[in-house]
């Protein structure tokens, strides 16, 4: 274990709660004291604050913030925020960082994505790159898509080439992350 | 001092605004003490963000000073609209309706801790229609340069003469948007009346992919949607369509972008019959498909 790691587990935090709501008060307090913190009921006695809507809670505690998305806090979470979030978000804003939700996972109404043309794989291409992420070798493919291992290559080096990647394991993970593979459904 | 004469009236004409939103501007909550924004679109009924909206049995409904209890009357993924329908019917009257110009100021208002919020955004962008993953066309993509909190969203948006332009939501990368009044205005009547909004269905999961030379059905056209997988007993399975086909048109529109073929599947097309033609194994075919509804939930 590092020594951060060990640092975490052995001093759990000292978390003052606010709520605009008593359930959700509850609530928030018994995610804390499950993941091992203290929950305190004066912002004197704490060491971090997590509140949910009420505004400007803990004074000068660093403070996570649920559903606060004007304000400037260390740490800023959606309303909904699981409580492994919560969690991760108390122990980073009390080792001195700040926290908000990545894009990705930040949902909001979507667009159909529509790609770039210019990168746009062919079939084959497709069919080799879904091939890679299943983990197929070039002779693996080659006898699935009853090609050579040579067109294979070929193949594989042009989509390589499309997704600005240098390797089979980039290339897996930009696909993934670009969601090249994802099929739109109608 | 004219010039801080038109600060006062911008200032003043803004908070009128504000204060005038009060006949319309909604606080819901559900038992949870879970709060968000909406519009009472008439007496009977509040237009939600149906991303931001939890599921609850019962949902508290608070306008000016009226508090109504009210019940889920139906969920538009597509459009991202949800309609709470009041046990007791609250006057209002909304504002008429309006697309903002590029540039214009608009006013966002919504709930928050503590009471009615404001915001004063531009409207960054506005473009044509658009169609959202879930398979709606929205009216306008319009977006907004202020950010929209949680509890705000779903809440009027409104311009600087007062007309409504919609409600605001939250996009991709939270990005702020507007779902256009007129979007809402089609989504709210038929949820009341249905609770849902059908969509059409051809059972074809798309990918879009470069076409080969050899494919192309013209020399404009270099971009087709690969079939990745057919839905059994779909009406695509019905029409003989395989996956490893690639989709060439459908409805006389080239299959290049994947939202040209979503827009022909709207509510109204379903019973509808669709001319589709395709690459396989170098050939061209041509197809047709009876478009059934799409399976909700």
């Amino acid at each position: 274990m590092s020594a951060l790691a060990s640092k975490l587990a052995l001093h759990p935090l000292r978390v003052a709660i606010f709520a605009a709501e008593p359930q959700r008060l509850a609530m928030l307090s018994q995610w804390v004291r499950e993941f091992g913190h203290v929950v305190v009921t004066q912002s004197e006695d704490a060491s971090i604050v997590l509140t949910d809507g009420i505004v400007a809670a803990g004074g000068n505690l660093p403070t996570v913030a649920l559903g606060m998305d004007g304000e400037t806090y260390q740490a800023r979470l959606p309303s909904d925020a699981s409580p492994e979030q919560i969690d991760a978000a108390l122990r980073a804003v009390a080792v001195g960082l700040s926290v908000t939700i990545a894009d990705e996972f930040g949902g909001g109404f979507e667009a159909v994505h529509e790609d770039d043309e210019r990168t746009l794989l062919t079939p084959r291409e497709v069919e080799v790159l879904t091939a890679i992420s299943n983990g197929l070798t070039n002779k693996e493919i080659a006898r699935e898509l009853d090609i050579s291992r040579h067109t294979v290559k070929f193949h594989v080096e042009s989509l390589m080439r499309k997704l600005a990647v240098s390797s089979r394991a980039e290339a897996v993970s930009k696909s993934i992350r670009l969601k090249l593979l994802e099929p739109y459904r109608i | 001092m004219a010039n801080s004469d038109s600060l006062v009236q911008l200032s003043d004409a803004l908070s009128g605004l504000a204060a005038g939103a009060r006949a319309f501007l909604a606080e819901i909550r559900n038992p949870d003490g879970h709060r968000l924004s909406g519009v009472l679109w008439k007496a009977n009924a509040v237009v939600v963000s149906e991303q931001a909206l939890p599921d609850s049995p019962e949902y508290e409904v608070k306008v000016a000073d009226s508090v109504v209890k009210a019940h889920l009357a139906g969920r538009d993924e597509g459009t991202n609209v949800a309609i709470l329908r009041l046990e007791r019917d609250i006057a209002t009257i909304l504002p008429p309706q309006a697309v903002p110009r590029l540039g214009a100021l608009a006013l966002v208002l919504g709930t928050g801790a503590n009471g009615t919020t404001a915001r004063l955004a531009l409207i960054r962008s506005v473009g044509g229609p658009w169609e959202s993953l879930a398979g709606g066309t929205i009216d306008h993509r319009i977006t907004l340069d202020a950010p929209v909190g949680d509890s705000e969203e779903g809440g009027p948006v409104l311009a600087a003469d007062g007309a409504i332009l919609g409600i605001s939501t939250r996009g991709a990368g939270r990005q702020s948007l507007i779902i256009p009044a007129s979007t809402i205005e089609r989504a709210v009547n038929v949820l009341l009346e249905k609770g849902s909004v059908e969509r059409g269905w051809l059972g074809l999961a798309l990918r879009p992919v470069a076409l080969p030379e050899t494919l192309r059905p013209n020399s404009s056209q270099r971009v087709g949607l690969m079939v990745m997988d057919v839905g059994t007993d779909s009406p695509a399975a019905k029409a003989g369509i395989l996956a490893g086909d690639i989709l060439l048109s459908a409805g006389g529109a080239a299959a290049t972008r994947l939202g040209r073929i979503a827009r022909q599947l709207g509510p109204n097309s379903i019973g509808k019959k669709i001319e589709i033609t395709l690459a396989r194994a170098g050939a061209i075919v041509a197809s047709e498909a009876m478009i059934t509804a799409r399976k909700t939930g």
